[in-house]
């Protein structure tokens, strides 16, 4: 039999790898590195499944598992589990180190420039988790400023906070559908330029608004 | 501990070390397009660059560029997408499709992409674009076209013909294009220049400039400044929460804000400014000026027509007006100087000021004081405020209370009608030349004092005179309630 590609999914499913499997992955540089990734991350997560302390996060994940839509399974499919747990993992071990994760109200989303490809056009991976951070970051700052903007724009109906409420209904059509293109591109510059306008001037207006500023 | 925490560091930082391959793929096509047949593009993710030429065809080019994780991958994407070229008869059909992404070992999408297209058309063919998350550039174009975009900059030049273009989340320039041009836009900035036609612009949540523009400005906008400058035509401009600046317009112009300042210099027909919470501002406007505005300044000068204001809670200055004004405001002050005509003001708590009226002035006022020099004649009412006049050539009329009074007639032996009232406070009359009236003065709890010979004709006391200065031709009426006469020179 010929070991392909498309075959890791199930060897991987067995406690050994196959003899095929291992002859493929010395000629198969993309599978060696998934065949790695999963060992990595199978280690982490068995290391450090004993410490969580959140009994229902497994059924959860699981729930959440069982959820997702089954077209287009590819065939790491059933690595989702381990993939998604490991994410959580380190989010949540993230989250306890505040260290890392400083986020200060007025944080503004940039991707640094020493960060991006020659041609300009695409960000490195390294840029990528930069801006995604920053990102995560300036939307937990945007929400809070929502939540105290919430009850003047719900209440308050002059002119101007109808204008307001218009235009932050119309940001976050437009943020909403920036992300979604982003999802399938995320390495474009362009997109990523285009969300953080869009984050930037709907803080802007929301600062407007809560201190009942004009332009004029 | 530490081992735990350098392990999850490598996970956190596994993806990055990855390195990333980038493939570009160049895609070029010339089709034939006969005469009359129009050009469609239709696009997303990527700049859109459209010029012309004499030739009957159409040039393609499109930088194809893709970054992945390894070069095979960036190679098979981008020779996945495709550009579809589709002729027919009514023209040809240009679509960018690309292939779904696949995803990562954690659910990601990794692979990123972008399309860049230059395409030359025949400069006579119709265009239609539609674009979004890239800009959009076109020159030259013969023929009408309509561009919507969204997220990316839109660039129209040196065209003629009936032109739309639309666009969300991105500025919009115009520049240089022989028929009309309807631009709408959405958050974005427009700026249009140089349309021998007309130009009709929408736009919400932007700043909006025209100029040269020859047959017709429509600019509606909303929570954005407008700009015109050295139009022509039919103007009409509407905006709120945002500033207009008109400076130069050939022919009648209309602007209605809302909380926004307007400034208008320079229209050669007549003009209509409206606002509410924001200044108004004018200088050399041809024919009538109209402004209605509340809680407003209104100031300017040189109007050829006549000037009607209407206002509140903000003050009123003008002068230089052509064709007499008419200012009705109130809690306000106004002052009128240089009209040539009647002038015509009411307000209320506030004072009124008017001088070089040259008809008649007439000025109703409440709580506020008036003051008033060089008119054709003079009526004014006002209360709990002093009244001064001096240098009035006409018949004088004024109706006080508890207000002083201090009137100079300049009339001279032309003699004109005096009528005051007041009370509680000083009424005095200045007599210039040979004054010929007969005196009928009355008070109460005051005296009547008069520094000219006054023959007396019929009672005679200290609080109330009929009599004659000189000849008596005119009628002098004084009429004062607690407070004294006096008739000067």
């Amino acid at each position: 039999m010929k070991f392909e590609c498309g075959d890791l999914e199930r060897a991987l499913r067995t406690s050994e790898l196959m003899p095929e499997a291992r002859e493929h992955l010395k000629e198969c540089p993309a599978c060696r590195r998934e065949y790695r990734l999963w060992n990595e991350i199978s280690s982490a997560a068995k290391e450090l499944h004993e410490e969580w302390d959140s009994p229902a996060l497994w059924p959860n994940i699981r729930k959440q598992i069982e959820a997702e839509p089954k077209e287009r399974a590819p065939w790491w499919q059933g690595w989702k589990l381990w993939a998604i747990a490991a994410a959580a993992i380190i989010a949540a071990v993230l989250i306890g180190r505040p260290w890392q994760w400083v986020v200060k109200t007025g944080t503004q989303p940039s991707i640094p420039t020493a960060l991006v490809s020659t041609n300009q056009h695409f960000l490195t991976e390294e840029a990528l988790g930069e801006v995604e951070r920053n990102e995560q970051a300036y939307r937990q700052s945007i929400e809070k400023l929502s939540r105290l903007a919430a009850p003047k724009i719900q209440n308050t109906n002059s002119p101007l906070t109808a204008c307001y409420r218009e235009k932050l209904l119309m940001l976050d059509a437009a943020i909403s559908d920036t992300r979604s293109n982003l999802e399938h591109n995320r390495f474009n510059i362009r997109l990523q330029t285009d969300l953080a306008d869009l984050y930037r001037e709907k803080q802007q207006t929301l600062k407007e608004l809560l201190t009942g500023g004009q332009k004029n | 501990m530490v081992r735990r925490t350098s392990l999850l560091f490598m996970l956190a930082l596994a993806g990055s070390t990855f390195a990333r391959e980038e493939f570009t793929r160049a895609f070029n096509k010339t089709v034939p397009l006969h005469a009359g047949q129009s050009v469609s593009v239709e696009h997303r993710l990527g700049d859109i660059i459209i010029r012309t030429h004499a030739q009957p065809e159409v040039v393609l080019h499109a930088d194809i560029h893709v970054s992945a994780e390894d070069m095979d991958r960036a190679k098979n994407f981008a020779n996945n997408i495709e550009i579809a070229v589709q002729p027919s008869t009514s023209g040809l059909f240009v679509r960018t499709r690309y292939p779904e992404t696949e995803r990562s070992f954690f659910g990601n999408h990794n692979i990123s992409y972008y399309v860049r297209y230059e395409i030359t058309v025949p400069e006579t063919a119709p265009l239609q674009v539609r674009n979004s998350f890239g800009a959009v550039s076109v020159a030259g174009i013969k023929a009408n076209s309509d561009i919507t975009n969204s997220h990316g900059s839109l660039e129209f030049r040196d065209a003629s013909g009936s032109q739309h273009l639309e666009n969300s989340f991105g500025s919009v320039k115009v520049s240089n294009n022989v028929g009309d041009v309807a631009v709408q836009t959405n958050n974005g900035s427009a700026e249009v220049t140089g349309v021998k036609g007309s130009l009709t612009l929408r736009n919400r949540f932007g700043n909006v400039a025209a100029s040269s523009v020859s047959n017709g400005v429509t600019i509606s906008n909303g929570n954005g400044g407008v700009e015109v400058t050295d139009c022509g035509g039919l103007g009409d401009i509407r905006t709120s929460f945002g500033s207009v600046t008109v400076h130069g317009f050939r022919g009648d112009l209309t602007v209605n804000d809302t909380n926004g300042v307007i400034e208008s210099t320079n229209v050669s027909g007549n003009a209509e400014l409206n606002t509410t919470f924001g200044a108004v501002h004018f200088s050399d406007i041809g024919h009538q000026l109209s402004i209605r505005a509340s809680n407003s300044k209104v100031e300017g000068q040189r109007v050829g027509g006549p000037l009607i204001v209407q206002n509140s809670f903000g003050p009123v200055n003008v002068s230089d007006i052509r064709q007499g004004v008419e200012i009705h405001s109130g809690n306000g002050g106004v002052s009128i100087t240089g009209i040539h005509g009647g002038a015509n003001v009411r307000t209320s708590f506030a004072m009124v000021q008017a001088s070089d009226v040259s008809g008649a002035l007439s000025v109703e006022n409440n709580n506020g004081g008036v003051k008033v020099m060089n008119t054709r004649g003079a009526h004014v009412i006002t209360s709990f405020a002093p009244v001064i006049l001096e240098g009035i050539s006409g018949p004088l009329q004024i109706e006080n209370q508890n207000g002083a009074v201090d009137a100079t007639s300049s009339s001279g032996s032309a003699c004109e009608p005096i009528t005051i009232r007041t009370s509680f406070s000083t009424l005095r009359v200045h007599l210039q030349g040979n004054p010929s009236y007969r005196v009928n003065a009355r008070t109460s709890f005051g005296k009547i004092r008069t520094d000219f010979p006054l023959s007396v004709s019929g009672s005679l006391s200290n609080d109330n005179v009929t009599g004659t200065i000189g000849g008596g031709r005119c009628e002098m009426r004084l009429t004062n309630n607690n407070g004294s006469i006096e008739i000067v020179k």
